[in-house]
């Protein structure tokens, strides 16, 4: 499964709103597929997210990462079909158990909204860069900062310490020593791994708040570089979505 | 432009019995550049974090003496400033390229300590293109810093040490991990923060051949102590004390000394030796002098 | 050890071409062959290519396309940990290595690892820390050892393997001058020994004065595969290549300009040339046009 949740960088009305905006977005469509109990609203929700991603330039992107979506769709779908018994029996299984008009309806009602739910998501992250989401978290929404520069952090060293990992089990299987092992000495055998990593992170992590500190980090009255204000457009666009969950509501 | 005055300063490291540091004298005048060389345990990289404020602000220890920094306005000692606050004074480079970069693209890198001491945001767009410019690296601005060489990441290192413009730099070892053209581009970078810009440079090297020539001061430290400093062409006239701390002499300096020892220059603390040469160039012109009869 | 005589061809890459799942080009069509007993230096740029061919001949990496074979075998249809008996391999950074508590268990951990136990492991750990001068230190834990002692550490965890190869990614990086000069002399027994042995390497030291050999990488080719000397002596290679000359050996060649040659490259013996010749009276026929001027501030 090829899910992408890189941001990819352009300059679409989509990538121009404002984080916020688009996070807000994402949970309205959250919102509004939980209100959806039938496939055809979640099926028009759906082209409406390829639509805005087709603005966006990421379509390609997030047709890629559908296609590795169905898989995890049919799996929903057989289980439910399996599984709920109400409804009028089309084939009878064994133990009782039979594939209903109602359970077919229900699998593929959830599959749906599983997809545009997760769909909604990725738009959200292939159009936001993650500091913009991070930053707006901590000034609007007040979330910490030191979470905040904890996450984006994280993500900086996902590749170091990826490497990090191929290192030492090359230089582990030099040594002639065996990663894949009975799966009885599994665990043990993932030692030499394990514990040079856990030291060389540790080592890391202590050089890294010194390097930190003589930059400055922990004082008082941090700025912050690059803050964007949502602006009128983004005002208008959660007005929308707030009218939108409103109505269908209503309707539904 | 602060002065650096190292007042008696001693320190051990928790649970150990012996100091890392004893006595340290040392006087470093604004604008200077000053190379601190010894083998692995002299003490180098524990001077350097007593200057910075890591030693007592971060690693705790037994220490004595202490670090001022000194101003027209007065001085103050390290010890009494914290760590992020000596920030805007003293910027700090260490040896691993890895471990001091934060943030996933080189601007955001370089914003980070302007943000850390609340710049005005209006003003950083600037302030980073200036450092960047400082460190030769303007291009690798948008740059993800997890996809630059070793010697890009110690100049973005640098750059952002430099953007709080603090008028000393301190560099622990910032070419060890780097190949010939990365050292070459570190050094030149400092070179020239150096000469034009007028930074106060405090390196640690191995590497002294390549800090000889551009250094004005050289510190060779054992066990602890300064053994001798000077100015380059002075501290290389004694190799006996390179020889016995096991410290490489360079090659230049090696040339004049078995010159001497030929027979073919007088001593070198006689009144009429020439000056140790520092760099090949220069050992090329004396040993061409001395052909030619001049 | 002595499996292979002294010349046999030991280590073969055969258009050997490695392209990264990235689709990065790592190796192009590289063809080299390693015998037994010698002593080669891989040089050139971050990146050009050096770790990713060494990585070839202990089978850590197969090739996208070509063959290597080691001692015979093509690595493709061996494992790491046979080919572990042939080759071992030193890299750059001992923290990636090292998880023991006690040296002595970390350098048992390759030989173990080969089925070894015993008298003949506590042997082979024992002649292994000697060789690094690391003998007092084996019931001490590792994480105590200064940067030096620990990678001098590393290199006994593969000498106790006793490997007729030994490759070794930047032995002297981030060592003082007297630790490289112990790893240098620490190489030059185990090659008189006759290890074969390969370096990889920026410390143009290193290979002036132990490398018989040197391969020069640059964007994943084999840009020359010949003597220092003969690397030494082509300025422009060496800038394509982003290499220095080792500063006696540029002084070497300066002073050659004056027509001063000395037997070997020390500061020493050039210095003794130099004092001969004046002894002979000033010279007439001295190059009037210096290379470059010597800056004296």
């Amino acid at each position: 499964m090829s899910l992408s949740i890189e941001y990819i960088p352009a300059t679409s009305p989509v990538h121009k709103l404002h984080a916020l905006t688009k996070l807000a977005g994402a949970l309205t469509v959250l919102t509004l597929s939980m209100l959806m109990g039938t496939p055809v609203p979640l099926v028009i929700l759906q082209l409406a997210l390829l639509g805005i991603a087709a603005v966006a330039n990421v379509h390609q992107e997030l047709l890629g990462a559908m296609k590795g979506l169905l898989k995890v769709a049919v799996v929903l779908i057989v289980l439910q079909v399996l599984f709920y018994s109400e409804g009028t029996a089309l084939v009878p299984l064994f133990a009782g158990l039979a594939i209903t008009d109602q359970g077919i309806l229900f699998g593929v009602t959830m599959a749906l909204r599983m997809l545009v739910i997760v769909s909604s998501f990725l738009l959200f992250l292939m159009t936001t860069p993650t500091r913009s989401t991070v930053l707006s978290l901590v000034e609007y929404l007040k979330v910490p900062y030191d979470y905040a520069f904890l996450f984006i952090t994280a993500l900086r060293f996902i590749p170091t310490f990826i490497e990090e990992v191929h290192l030492i089990r090359q230089a582990q299987e030099a040594r002639a020593h065996d990663f894949s092992g009975g799966a009885f000495s599994r665990v043990r055998s993932l030692f030499p791994l394990a514990l040079p990593l856990v030291s060389i992170s540790l080592k890391r992590a202590e050089r890294m708040a010194m390097a930190m500190e003589t930059r400055g980090f922990g004082l008082p009255g941090r700025t912050h570089y690059r803050l964007e204000a949502p602006e009128a457009g983004d005002f208008l666009m959660m007005l929308l979505m707030v009218l939108a969950v409103v109505i269908i509501s209503l309707f539904l | 432009m602060p002065k650096i005055t190292i007042d008696n300063l001693s320190f051990a490291y928790p649970d150990t019995s012996t100091e890392a540091l004893k006595e340290i004298q040392l006087t470093i005048e604004p604008g200077e550049f000053v190379a601190i060389t010894g083998a692995t345990g002299a003490g180098k990289s524990t001077l350097l974090r007593c200057i910075n404020g890591i030693i007592p602000h971060f690693q705790p220890g037994t220490l004595q003496g202490a670090v001022y920094l000194e101003t027209s306005a007065g001085r103050s000692a390290v010890g009494r400033v914290s760590t992020p606050h000596l920030a805007r004074y003293i910027g700090s480079v260490f040896d691993d390229p890895e471990g001091q970069i934060v943030s996933p693209i080189v601007e955001e890198e370089i914003a980070f300590a302007l943000e850390n001491t609340g710049v005005d945001p209006t003003q950083m767009d600037e302030r980073i293109q200036h450092a960047l410019d400082d460190c030769g690296i303007a291009h690798l601005r948008q740059h993800p810093t997890n996809r630059l060489s070793g010697g890009q990441k110690q100049r973005v290192a640098i750059a952002a040490a430099l953007a709080l413009a603090p008028s000393i730099l301190i560099l622990d070892e910032p070419t060890s991990e780097l190949d010939p053209d990365g050292t070459e581009a570190v050094l030149h970078v400092l070179s020239e923060l150096h000469r034009q810009r007028g930074i106060t440079v405090i390196i640690v090297e191995q590497k002294i051949n390549l800090l000889a020539p551009l250094c004005d001061r050289l510190v060779l430290m054992d066990q602890g102590r300064i053994v001798l400093e000077g100015p380059p062409r002075q501290v290389l006239r004694q190799a006996d004390v390179f020889t016995q701390l096991g410290i490489e002499l360079p090659v230049p300096a090696r040339l004049m000394h078995a010159l001497v020892k030929e027979g073919a220059l007088p001593p070198l603390d006689s009144p009429g030796a020439p000056p140790v040469p520092l760099t090949v160039d220069e050992a090329y012109t004396l040993s061409q002098a001395l052909l030619t009869g001049s | 050890m002595d499996v292979f005589p002294a010349g046999h061809p030991l280590l073969q890459a055969q258009q050997l071409k490695h392209t990264f799942r990235t689709g990065r080009c790592a190796l192009q069509s590289v063809n080299v062959t390693i015998h037994a007993g010698e002593m080669v230096a891989i040089i050139g740029r971050n990146g050009a290519g050096k770790t990713t061919l060494t990585k070839h001949f202990n089978g850590l990496l197969k090739p996208t396309a070509g063959t290597v074979l080691v001692g015979g075998q093509d690595t493709r249809r061996v494992s790491v940990a046979q080919l572990a008996r042939t080759v071992s391999y030193v890299f750059q950074n001992p923290d990636h290595q090292i998880f023991h508590g006690r040296l002595f268990d970390e350098v048992a951990f390759g030989p173990r690892n080969l089925g070894l136990s015993g008298k003949e492991l506590d042997q082979r750990v024992a002649s292994a820390l000697d060789a690094v001068n690391l003998a007092a230190y084996v019931d001490r834990d590792p994480a105590e050892l200064s940067r030096g002692q620990r990678k001098r550490a590393t290199i006994a965890s593969v000498l106790a393997m006793k490997t007729p190869v030994l490759i070794l990614d930047e032995p002297t990086s981030g060592q003082d001058y007297q630790e490289s000069r112990q790893i240098m002399a620490i190489l030059q027994q185990l090659h008189q020994q006759g290890h074969t042995i390969l370096l990889i390497t920026h410390d143009m030291e290193l290979v002036q004065e132990q490398a018989q050999r040197v391969l020069v990488l640059g964007d994943g080719q084999l840009l020359l595969d010949g003597s220092p000397d003969e690397l030494f002596r082509q300025a422009s290679l060496l800038q394509i290549a982003g290499l220095r000359r080792p500063p006696i050996i540029d002084l070497q060649h300066r002073l050659e300009e004056l027509g001063l040659t000395a037997s070997v490259p020390t500061a020493e013996s050039l210095a003794a040339a130099l004092a001969s010749r004046i002894q002979q009276g000033p010279s007439v026929h001295v190059d009037p046009t210096p290379g470059r001027n010597a800056a004296c501030p």
